[in-house]
């Protein structure tokens, strides 16, 4: 009796956060098709025009062209260097092995603004001149722990005999690695990737407080939100929802599936 | 020949707090086939991976023929292992596993796949070698394991509880199996089992475990007919075990006075007066009317090849007695004769 109340009262919950969370976005996806300059009901026309300006304005596909590029290669750099991470995490007996792992996965709890701050701060004083490569290396520790987390759980769920079997078969640590490991490893490692992509993707903080004239696609919405409304935002944050949605949805996908 | 001896000095193992294994010495000779048979958790699995460089020793050090190779890793050493699961890979064809560790030794594809193939047909799966070891059956796999700790001759083959994975009947089959490929290939074989009957099946000698020390050693034959502790004895096979004291003897026998079978001649030596231990295989007693010590039958069970007697001595002592098929069986709680053969009891160490 309570129980059935429970599932209910938690359905319910559900759903309300559901609503809170998509509907703005609904909202903003039925805008996105408005022929009025401002967001109005009854909506007056349907037009894809702001579809197009998108596609036509050069800021948004400069800004597009510079997300996916930064979110690439912060990607792929967090997904080697969390396999690196996560492989000896799982193997090896060291001392101040639990810190170590504190360290790499505080930046989850440490809020971003803070990260983006000192970050700024540190490479100031390092000399370092704000750009992309820069808001690249910090997005890599951003999105870090999620690639160690991820590839962690699945290093440990692997026998440990695959690997000894190769080293008793004459192969080296790192060729065990490549030979056996990693194929093991395939659909979390794309998985990974996919994960850190949609993280990187519109990460704003740190892009923020590191790049100066190369920006990004949310700095490009953000300065156009900044000064004064532009309906094409509608149509721009919907293609970003639903392309975010689908690599969210692939990378879980992915992961439920598990490796073969 | 490229059978390799391995030489074992004190070698010991901690876990941390845990002592798997005490120090041990062991002598394998080249082209031997050694089981090293005990109970679970006595250290066999952590002597094997020693020996495979899988675990680092705590203390002593190992030979591989007359190498010293206790600080190699394993892949410097002259011997592959066998795991209990296997450990096939699973996203390499069935050839690519056979031939994996060739490919390590820097051969050529051509030379691998020609040798990959020879050994899929000596294990009986030519034309198998396309396949994902996840589309074989336990025993395939188990093939297929063989044959690639076998492609590179290493001078010693370990061998994790071979068969523990496979049903019983398949088991029988694949102990056979694996004796005569031992002859074949010539290699020396290091095997660990908790199945006595497996151990003595395969092997040349066997090392009886508990507890992290070796408790004996010897020929198949030797550790079932002289068993040194009572450890040894129930382990392999059944038996009872009756107390007693030395009351004389000469040369190899001594004659022990017994609670619950009278005057008792056993083979071994012990100071007259001395308390013994004895224990008899249950095929040894024999029920005889006309003989003084008396028991009294408490259960009769028909084991398959023979009818297994329980009894209780006079003194109360748990007997087990084999009773060839056909003979007649006395009924629960009859009084029976029970005679002794000279010889057929077995001197315990105390
Ligand atoms: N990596 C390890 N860390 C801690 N203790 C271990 C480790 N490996 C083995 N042990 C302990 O060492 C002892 C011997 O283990 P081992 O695996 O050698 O036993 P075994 O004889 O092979 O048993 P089984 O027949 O169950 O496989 C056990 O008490 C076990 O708990
Ligand atoms: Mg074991």
């Amino acid at each position: 009796m309570t129980g059935a109340i429970t599932s209910r009262a938690l359905a319910l919950l559900f759903w309300i956060t559901a609503a809170v969370i998509y509907l703005p976005i609904g909202v903003m996806a039925v805008f996105s098709f408005s022929a009025a300059r401002y967001q109005i009901l009854p909506i007056p026309a349907y037009t894809t025009e702001w579809y197009m300006r998108v596609f036509t304005d050069g800021q948004y596909s400069a800004g597009f062209l510079n997300s996916v590029l930064l979110a690439g290669a912060v990607s792929l750099a967090a997904t080697l260097i969390g396999f690196a991470c996560a492989y000896s995490l799982v193997n090896a007996r060291f001392p101040g092995k639990t810190a170590f792992t504190l360290l790499v996965l505080a930046p989850l709890a440490v809020p971003l603004l803070l990260v983006g701050i000192a970050l700024r701060i540190w490479t100031t004083m390092l000399g370092l001149q704000p750009s992309l490569p820069l808001a690249g290396v910090g997005q890599v520790l951003y999105v870090l722990p999620l690639a160690v987390l991820n590839l962690r759980n699945r290093i440990a769920q692997l026998p440990k005999s695959h690997e000894e079997a190769a080293w008793a078969l004459g192969a080296s640590r790192l060729r065990a690695i490549v030979d056996v490991i990693l194929p093991a490893c395939r659909a979390s490692l794309l998985a990974t990737f996919i994960l850190c992509f949609t993280f990187a993707f519109d990460e704003f903080v740190i892009a923020y407080f590191l790049t100066n004239f190369s920006v990004t696609l949310p700095i490009k919405i953000w300065t156009t939100l900044v000064t004064g409304f532009d309906p094409t935002i509608n149509a721009l944050g919907t293609m970003v929802f639903a392309f975010s949605l689908m690599l969210g949805v692939t990378a879980q996908w992915l992961l439920m599936r598990k490796d073969r | 020949m490229r059978a390799k001896s391995v030489t074992i000095r004190g070698v010991s193992k901690s876990f941390g707090p845990v002592q798997a294994v005490h120090p041990v010495d062991l002598i394998v000779q080249a082209g031997e086939f050694l089981t090293l048979l005990g109970p679970s958790g006595c250290g066999k699995t952590t002597v094997l991976r020693m020996i495979a460089g899988l675990e680092a020793v705590s203390g002593g050090t190992i030979l591989v023929g007359d190498e010293d190779v206790t600080s190699q890793p394993p892949n410097r050493r002259d011997t592959s292992i066998m795991f209990q699961d296997y450990a096939l890979f699973p996203h390499k064809s069935v050839r690519d596993n056979i031939a994996y560790g060739l490919k390590m030794r820097g051969q050529s594809a051509a030379d691998r796949a020609n040798a990959a193939e020879g050994w899929l047909a000596r294990i009986g799966l030519a034309g198998y070698g396309d396949r994902l070891p996840s589309a074989l059956s336990g025993g395939q796999r188990q093939r297929v394991a063989l044959a690639r700790a076998l492609i590179l001759e290493p001078g010693v083959l370990l061998l994790d509880e071979p068969l523990g994975a496979l049903d019983a009947g398949l088991r029988r089959q694949l102990q056979i199996e694996l004796r005569r490929l031992h002859r074949d290939v010539g290699l020396t074989f290091i095997a660990v089992t908790h199945d006595q009957e497996e151990a003595m099946t395969m092997s040349d000698r066997i090392a009886v475990m508990r507890d992290g020390r070796i408790e004996q050693l010897g020929t198949p034959q030797d550790i079932y007919d002289r068993p040194q502790t009572e450890f040894v004895a129930r382990f392999l096979g059944r038996c009872s075990v009756i107390e007693g004291r030395v009351i004389g003897g000469d040369g190899g026998t001594i004659q022990v006075e017994t609670a619950a079978l009278g005057p008792v001649l056993a083979n071994g030596t012990a100071a007259p007066g001395s308390k013994v231990r004895l224990a008899l295989r249950p095929e040894v007693l024999i029920l005889d009317q006309t003989a003084s010590a008396r028991a009294r039958v408490t259960d009769a069970v028909f084991t398959g090849n023979a009818i297994r007697l329980a009894l209780t001595a006079a003194d109360g002592t748990g007997l087990e007695l084999d009773l060839p098929r056909g003979a007649p069986v006395p009924d629960t709680g009859a009084e029976a004769g029970l005679r002794l053969p000279p010889g057929a009891a077995i001197l315990l160490a105390s």
